[in-house]
């Protein structure tokens, strides 16, 4: 599934005008868990992974994902506000591009049509993802009279 | 999007990572299930009756070859095992013929019955040695009772949660070892799943015990984790400890435990000290389990095989230990994958974009051209966009950082710069005052002013200097004490250069509100921002102290006294003056309306308007707002509403928006721009009349129109604080009239800030106090200094866009004007040239451009030169390079 897919370059000068971009060195912590900030990140280039912590107070951790240049991430925090899920580490140097909510609010006021798009592009991957997890976790979606 | 492994692009049409029991192969009819049930379950049964008439043949097949070769089985093919249980038979006849009650298993049942399932287990083995192992109709008993156990679980509760999956004793050993099958037997009982228990083992094998292992919840995964680690133990304990009559009974037991408890411990030591998940550290655990159970059980196996067949058995002791040893070799590696599988499965796989889309990203340059900003202990990395100002960058990071005047004179945002200080523009001059009535360290700037042209290393908190300002050469010794009636930036201010005018004068400073200075112009963020008066206040606490200036705060002037030179105090207290500087400030003018009062109804000039709207909100869970003026505060107070969630009507007296400060365009640009954020903008209309019986619920219109809110906000203009120098006899208009010396009528009593009146005019502008306050404080000190004329700027920030005008903005006759209009992107720019001069101009939405201009206007630059240039929209033709002036 792609994000904003049919946009054109306009459309993302706009959204680089509200970006901020952020630069990371190996090791540097992108996203801590459980921190607060109301963001979408894009990877433009550079590695990042997703770190999963277990064991004793959670003191191990797991390499659960690898992250590459155009992934969006973030999305979860951006769309409720709530503090972040997972821990985010740069394993290269990396460049992000950093939307922030205000920032969104300001470009969905100057172009609305945008703004819509990407919310539903957002929408669409979450609920893809919910059911992708009923499937996985449960199974019981479908079979539950 | 179906969770995929690795980092692969996710594919379509996936196939399931691990597939549940519905999605495998079936070699296996279900009617063929039941057939061998039949057989499983009579086999049982002949079992129990063998145990009690020939004991010893009954514990022969049970513990010498039934038992050795359980584990391998759950290790090769678990599903088979779960398949053909007779337990599982007799827990499922009741659904299978359809009466079962399928109640919801009890809370306890489902979330603490694998602690029951692992103390059954460890209480039969331990039983076998005193017991079990030698008397046959005590095993029958238990055979016959669990399997009674398990029909009565399946008459009351529903799918497997009254045995098989919640408190069977062999299920801890069953999940342990069949975590990783070779082979995958797909459950042929649940017809359909009724969902009956949490990361269900029959459902999805190879998941279940990862997700047991990785669940949040403490109290479900942690009575796995301690079978993994006691199992060792308790498999230790069976096959090394003697048998009673050896020792005694109550001994065996408290070894059995002490093995077991080891056991457990060491693995959570282990746990908490080796970096490796859990989740390895069971396998681990359990490979050893295994092995050491058929370390010992290959002899048991052996020798039943030789008596079986009559030969001797020891030749396929090693045979079989080895066996084991590859088998779970291979299991471990095969578990150490699947748990790498269910990790990554388990974390959504992020959102892509188009390869062409990244490369047009990257490509850009923006991504790694531009200046760094480094932020330190925050370690944080933000790419400049080369001209912005530090507080630019600061805001858009999302960083915490307050934002007054935006021009250097609050004092609202002080950050050092720890290294780079060359990569920044220079300290102007109103950054200078600034910077030294703050006091701070010299690697102090104020983030608005410092703009980035190079790498910089920064922190939002500034070094500690020394407050003390340099004594004067001479001062008027004479001149006992100086009293500042205000505790604004006036106020503040003209204490601040009393001081560095005079080292020795007591000073008094009394302040109606109860807080030290703050930044007043950040108040509308009190309405929706969460941190209250947190990062608003302007000093250091100690400042006051440090300046030798004694602060009243929440404290009243009733009276002046010009007679005795007093100013007598609410508290009754007197204090004496030599000169006395008046900076009271103002209130909020509000037109005489009708209702106006009701709760529900505010003006926005102190704080406490501000908490007070915050509060009411809340309180009332407001949802529509009407402000009533459309100047800067009232756009201000109406975004701020509106980020509180409500929705919010702006009424504009006028024909359009800012109407003294921009021209019709701008103005249109602006208001579609607040449209978009969802601000409703109604103009020519006035509040004739708002109403409600307990609280604001209308307001009435000038059309005649009316509209329902909750919360109504006047911001109209300003009404200078005078009548106290009114009643004390000094002559006043709107404000206190003062020459530009900012003398009163009276000698000895000045003013400066908003409740100054200059040639007919009351500014209210941040800017122009400090500047009259620095010129009052002068001349309270015997100085001769003079106003200088002010170029007035006019900015709306904190709504997203940025707007600032300054000087004219309408050209008269001879004027040229140049137009830069990207509608669009709410991006326009205007200039007024006249004669070759720059006298005035507008910027809305190009930010790095509006410093350029207000420098280049407040000089009158000659820009005959640039005609071109600007003309194209290129404004950086507008900047010269800043006189330097040294801290």
């Amino acid at each position: 599934m792609r994000f904003l897919a049919g946009s054109s370059d306009e459309d993302w000068a706009l959204i680089r005008r509200h970006s901020e971009t952020r630069r990371f060195l190996p090791g540097d912590v992108v996203i801590s868990a459980g921190e607060s900030d109301r963001a979408l990140y894009i990877v433009v280039d550079g590695t990042l992974q997703v770190v999963r912590s277990s064991g004793f107070r959670g003191r191990t951790t797991e390499v659960a994902r690898t992250i590459h240049p155009g992934s969006v991430i973030g999305e979860m925090a951006f769309l409720d506000g709530k503090p972040r899920s997972a821990l985010v580490q740069a394993v290269s140097e990396a460049h992000l591009m950093r939307l922030s909510f205000d920032s969104f609010e300001v470009l969905a006021a100057k172009d609305p049509a945008l703004a819509r798009s990407i919310l539903l592009d957002l929408g669409r991957i979450l609920a893809d993802r919910i059911r992708a997890l009923q499937r996985f976790e449960t199974g019981h979606g479908a079979v539950i009279e | 999007m179906t969770p995929v492994s690795g980092d692969q692009e996710p594919a379509t049409t996936a196939a399931p990572v691990f597939p549940n029991y519905m999605q495998m192969r079936r070699r296996m009819p279900i009617a063929a299930w039941h057939v061998l049930r039949v057989g499983s379950v009579a086999a049982f049964l002949v079992l129990c009756v063998t145990l009690v008439v020939r004991p010893a043949g009954g514990l022969f097949v049970l513990w010498g070859v039934l038992i050795p070769s359980l584990p391998l089985l759950f290790l090769v093919a678990p599903g088979l095992w779960r398949n053909i249980c007779p337990l599982a038979a007799a827990n499922q006849t009741p659904r299978l013929l359809g009466f079962t009650q399928g109640r919801t298993a009890p809370k306890w049942m489902r979330e603490r019955g694998y602690l029951l399932a692992i103390s059954l287990f460890i209480a039969v083995v331990t039983t076998r040695k005193v017991v079990f192992d030698t008397n046959g109709p005590a095993v029958a008993l238990l055979l016959m009772g669990t399997i009674v156990a398990a029909f009565v679980g399946g008459v009351f509760l529903k799918g497997k949660s009254g045995w098989c999956s919640t408190i069977c004793p062999l299920l801890p050993v069953q999940r342990l070892y069949g975590q990783t099958p070779f082979v995958t037997v797909p459950n042929g009982h649940c017809q359909p799943c009724v969902g009956c228990t949490k990361n269900c083992y029959d459902f999805n094998p190879g998941v279940a015990y990862q997700a047991d292992m990785y669940d949040a919840d403490q109290t479900w995964s942690a009575p796995r984790k301690l079978f993994a680690g006691a199992f060792l133990g308790l498999i230790v304990a069976f096959f090394t400890l003697p048998t009673p009559p050896a020792i005694s009974r109550p001994e065996l037991y408290v070894r059995f435990a002490a093995y077991v408890l080891v056991s457990a411990g060491a693995f959570f030591a282990l746990d908490s000290v080796l970096r490796i998940s859990t989740s390895k550290l069971a396998a681990v655990f359990a490979t050893a389990s295994i092995n050491t159970f058929y370390w010992h059980s290959s002899r048991t196996l052996a020798r039943s095989f030789g008596e079986m067949f009559g030969t001797d058995g020891d030749g396929i002791v090693w045979p079989l230990r080895a066996l084991v040893l590859s088998l779970s070799a291979w299991w471990l590696l095969r578990t150490l994958r699947a748990e790498r599988k269910f990790v990554a499965a388990s974390v959504s796989q992020p959102v892509r974009l188009a390869p062409s889309q990244v490369q047009a990203l990257s490509g850009e340059g923006r991504g790694s051209d531009g200046p760094e900003v480094h932020v330190v202990p925050e370690n944080l990395r933000v790419i400049a966009a080369e001209g912005n100002s530090l507080l630019e960058v600061l805001e858009s990071a999302g960083l915490p950082i307050e934002a007054g005047c935006r021009m250097g004179m609050c004092g609202s945002d002080p950050i050092a710069v720890l290294e780079g200080a060359e990569h920044v523009t220079p300290v102007a001059e109103e950054e200078c005052n600034t910077l030294r009535r703050l006091g701070l360290g010299s690697t102090t700037r104020m983030a608005c002013c410092a703009r980035v042209t190079g790498d910089v290393r920064i922190s939002l908190v500034p070094e500690k200097g020394d407050a003390r300002a340099t004594a004067p050469v001479a001062f008027d010794t004479s001149l006992r004490s100086v009293v500042v009636i205000g505790n604004g930036i006036a106020g503040i201010t003209a204490a601040d250069f009393v001081r560095r005018g005079h080292p020795d004068c007591e000073i008094h400073v009394i302040g109606q509100e109860p807080h030290p200075l703050y930044n007043r112009m950040g108040i509308s963020r009190l309405i929706y921002g969460r941190s209250a008066m947190q990062g608003l206040y302007l000093l250091p606490d100690s400042w006051y102290e440090d300046h030798g200036i004694t602060c009243w705060l929440n404290t009243q002037a009733r009276r002046i006294d010009l007679e005795a030179q007093h100013v007598i105090l609410g508290t009754g207290e007197s204090l004496a003056f030599s000169r006395l500087i008046l900076a009271m400030g103002s209130s909020s003018s509000v037109p005489p309306i009708p209702g106006f009062g009701l709760p529900g109804s505010f003006v926005l000039r102190e704080a406490s308007d501000a908490i007070a709207i915050r509060s009411f909100a809340q309180h009332h869970g407001a949802s529509r707002a009407v402000v009533a003026g459309g100047g800067l505060l009232g756009l201000e107070s109406a975004y701020a509403l509106r980020q509180l969630g409500l929705a919010v009507t702006v009424l504009e007296r006028s024909e359009r928006l800012l109407r003294k400060q921009v021209d019709e365009r701008c103005s249109q640009l602006l208001a579609s721009y607040l449209d978009g954020l969802g601000i409703e903008l109604v103009t020519r209309v006035e509040v004739s009349e708002v109403s409600g019986d307990d609280r604001v619920r209308r307001a009435l219109l000038s059309d005649g129109d009316a509209t329902n809110c909750d919360l109504f906000l006047v911001c109209a203009g300003i009404r200078p604080n005078a009548q106290l120098a009114k009643e004390a006899g000094i002559e006043v208009r709107a404000g206190v009239l003062v020459d530009t010396g900012m003398r009163t009528s009276h000698p000895g009593v000045f003013a400066a800030g908003d409740v100054a009146e200059l040639e007919g005019q009351v500014l209210g502008l941040w800017p122009v106090s400090v500047a009259q306050a620095e010129v009052a404080a002068a001349n309270a000190l015997g100085g001769q200094e003079v106003l200088a004329r002010a170029q007035l700027v006019a900015i709306l920030k904190g709504v997203g866009i940025d707007l600032t005008s300054v000087g004219r903005f309408q050209p008269g006759p001879e004027d040229e004007v140049i137009v830069v209009d990207d509608g669009q992107n709410y991006a326009y720019g205007k200039l007024i040239v006249s004669d070759g001069k720059l006298v005035g101009g507008i910027i809305l939405g190009r930010p790095q451009d509006a410093p350029h201009l207000i420098a280049a206007v407040k000089r009158q630059a000659d820009v005959r030169d640039h005609m071109e240039r600007l003309r194209q929209g290129d404004w950086e033709a507008l900047a010269t390079p800043p006189t330097l002036v040294g801290t």
